[in-house]
């Protein structure tokens, strides 16, 4: 089999392509590789952590392997009888999805491709606006930001014009609520081995979701573990100094990424000069709602915001948050 | 059973005999819950094989307040929720004159504290001698319910032009306080709740969003839809231009919250923002109250235009809603159904009428405003003994206003 197909069929794991490949391989569930087993593993565990799920393969055989796990990844899910799990799974298919379309060379054309699978009637416009679906088509979808949502659309008499960029938004969303509609999956007289590892990926899902739990409640947030960049930035906004615009920006990213509470956020910026409640209350919101992910090293970098080049992060979230577990685990020896 | 009720059923019972009810469609795939004298819902889970047991059910029990499924089920009578099997629902949209403010509530309505006695006109939520929450006696007149039917007037503007969902719109009178508006297409049967979410945010413009419809902020740039727009980005861009065309200073400046000499002077500029504004940009408004003062002007636009619809019972997909031309027992008025091109000249209080003027009948009336019926009014009445013809009787003794003597 050629590689592209292979590619297509792993990147889109909902596809008429990826059923295809299923049934040329036919593999019954007894029969699976522990390869596969251990990605469709993988697989839940990115959707419990709320982790995409991306990956580049160029071997047939690891291809191969993705496009046979996801269908058990369906089967895990189900069995845990947990309809949050089943949500996440989803929405971690259709950021996956998202992921793949942006990574193409011709977004355009596998978007058309996809788009017909799913049933979608629309129409390229090639005018102000990229494209244009029904309403009822629209609707199937549930939008994850609020400038998804219909009333944020330009619409008329039940047509919905859109964007590229809105459109593949709304791909993305229709994926994902197409895959959480068809879970959970029918697991009546699945083999008894599938049914204990889907226990086992239970227990550690469990334990994973106390972990998280602990870390929520021991997170105060600590601002002498913030890379110098970040650190910089917050002290500068706590003493009253005038902050460029991006800077505010990309500090207020940074501290609703790590958990800052909206209200406490909206205080960090009160001393700033021209202090307007309103204003900063809506660019908070901006930023919390529409989750605008906190910039990456590269962003600070370009915004001439760095402070030291040799901090040696990719990203100002995973420096605080090696910081944290390091201290954390300090204290914990201390109080032993 | 009282003789009010009694009196009550025997008409309604004729009505039914009199008048085939043709409504719900699909009536065999509904819940019906039925309603007694003063209480709207006492019996759910109603199931009939179709309209012919229907109509012999009303004949017979002649309910005052009888409601059906808005969805459509399986096994509608089965028990719980989840057993009735959930094949679809239509959509309905409720606009009460109870929940606008108008003048003529001064007139109408009532109140009464029952704590300290006091009592007065109007509607009012805390009496005004001792602040606790005041008892309403409410009253609805041709005019509160004009105000409820220009909602309905929006409603299907929206539907329509914006939504494409002309079809299967059905309108009609609730009977008392307002109106219904069913949406019975095949579009919107299958749609899901997160869909109906959308509709009724679509609506309400509840997380309406001005960056993303065009109103977009670069730096201290406010930018203003140029391209080709519909929806809430026509409504609003037009709406903000005709603020400005008009330029009425004193009306810009109390929506701003600005003073009205700057505002007078800014729109010295009018030729200057319109032509800004076909290039796709808000002209400053001098000053740090740039984004404050176009911002308050499109809230202002939004509120004036948005909807106010009740967000629970819109999206209950398990609610229950009265069956249009049948009686309201409230009021003894038919929830009538209005054909769209009648809904302008609708007139509640004559076009929905059960019954006859005859025979006339002895009521004694505890208290009523003045208030219409067909071609004729009556009232006010303070603890009146009088005969009424029997129309006006029924719509007393039904509001509890009245006894028989
Ligand atoms: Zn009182
Ligand atoms: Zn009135």
């Amino acid at each position: 089999m050629i590689l592209p197909r292979l590619q297509f069929a792993q990147r889109y794991p909902f596809s008429e392509q990826a059923k295809l490949v299923l049934r040329e391989h036919n593999i019954s569930l007894d029969a699976l590789s522990e390869e596969v087993i251990s990605r469709a593993g993988a697989m839940v565990l990115s959707a419990a952590k709320n982790k995409p799920y991306f990956l580049v393969l160029n071997s047939k055989e690891f291809l191969l392997q993705e496009i046979l796990a996801y269908p058990l990844a369906k089967i895990f899910v189900s069995l845990q009888k947990d309809n949050l799990l089943c949500e996440r799974f989803a929405r971690m298919q259709g950021n996956s999805f998202q992921k793949y379309l942006d990574s193409e060379k011709n977004k355009q054309e596998t978007a058309t491709e996809i788009a017909k699978q799913l049933g979608v009637k629309f129409d390229f416009l090639g005018s102000q606006y990229f494209v244009s679906v029904s309403l009822p088509d629209f609707l199937g979808a549930k939008p994850g930001a609020d400038s998804q949502k219909l009333v944020n659309q330009q619409v008329s008499k039940g047509i919905v014009y859109l964007t590229e960029q809105r459109f593949y938004a709304f791909l993305a969303e229709l994926v994902s609520a197409r895959i959480f509609d068809s879970l959970p999956v029918n697991i009546e007289g699945i083999p008894k081995r599938i049914e204990d590892l889907g226990k086992q990926l239970n227990q550690q899902l469990r334990e994973r979701e106390k972990k998280a739990f602990e870390f929520a409640i021991s997170g105060k947030i600590n601002p002498s573990l913030f890379p110098e960049c970040m650190q910089s930035l917050y002290s500068d906004l706590l003493a009253g100094k005038n902050v460029p615009h991006l800077g505010r920006f990309y500090i207020a990213a940074f501290l609703n990424g790590i958990g800052m509470p909206k209200e406490q956020l909206i205080s960090v910026f009160r001393k700033t000069p021209n202090f307007d409640e309103r204003m900063t209350r809506y660019q908070i919101d901006r930023v919390v709602n529409q989750k605008l992910s906190a910039p990456g090293c590269e962003k600070v970098r370009e915004a001439q915001l760095c402070m030291n080049s040799e901090c040696r992060t990719k990203h100002p979230l995973s420096y605080y948050k090696r910081e944290l577990r390091t201290k954390t685990r300090q204290e914990a020896k201390k109080n032993a | 059973m009282l003789k009010e009720q009694s009196f009550l059923y025997k008409n309604f019972s004729e009505y039914y005999k009199k008048n085939e009810i043709t409504e719900p469609p699909m009536p065999e795939r509904r819940e019906f819950g039925i309603g007694e004298y003063g209480k709207k819902i006492t019996q759910r889970h109603l199931s009939f094989s179709g309209s012919r047991e229907f109509n012999d059910f009303l004949q017979k029990t002649a309910p005052f307040y009888v409601s059906y499924s808005a969805a459509f089920y399986e096994k509608p009578a089965a028990r719980p929720m989840s057993a009735k099997q959930l094949l679809g629902a239509d959509i309905v949209y409720e606009f009460d004159a109870d929940d606008i403010k108008t003048e003529c509530k001064k007139d109408h309505d009532s109140w009464v504290c029952p704590k300290c006695g006091s009592s007065g006109k109007g509607s009012v939520a805390a009496c005004t001698e001792c602040g606790s929450p005041a008892k309403i006696e409410q009253w609805f007149c041709n005019s509160c319910l004009g105000e409820a039917k220009k909602q309905v007037f929006k409603l299907t503007e929206f539907l329509e032009n914006d939504l494409g969902f002309s079809d299967g719109i059905k309108i009609n009178f609730s009977g008392s306080a307002g109106y219904h508006i069913h949406l019975r297409s095949k579009k919107i049967h299958s749609l899901k709740q997160s869909a109906r979410i959308e509709l009724l945010d679509y609506l309400t413009a509840t997380k309406i969003d001005f960056h993303s419809l065009g109103f977009a902020e670069e730096g201290r740039l406010l930018h203003f839809p140029k391209k080709e727009n519909f929806a809430w980005a026509k409504r609003l861009a037009s709406g903000l231009k005709k603020m400005i065309e008009e330029s009425d200073s004193e009306k810009i400046a109390a929506i701003a919250g600005m003073q009205h000499s700057r505002v007078k002077a800014f729109l010295q500029n009018k030729k200057t923002i319109l032509g800004h504004m076909d290039k796709g940009i808000l002209f400053a408004y001098p000053g740090k109250k740039n984004r404050e003062f176009w911002f308050s002007l499109l809230e202002h636009v939004l509120s004036t235009q948005k909807l106010d619809i009740d967000r629970q019972t819109s999206i209950d997909l398990n609610k229950i809603i009265r069956v249009p031309d049948t009686i309201h027992g409230s009021t003894g008025l038919v929830a009538k159904t209005i054909p769209m091109d009648c809904l302008q000249g609708f007139k509640p209080f004559a076009d929905a009428l059960a019954f006859e003027k005859t025979p006339s009948i002895k009521v004694l009336i505890n208290s009523a405003p003045k208030f219409s019926l067909g071609s004729e009014s009556f009232g006010p009445f303070e603890n009146t003994q009088t005969e009424l013809p029997l129309h006006a009787a029924i719509y007393l003794v039904a509001k509890q206003a009245a006894r028989l003597v």
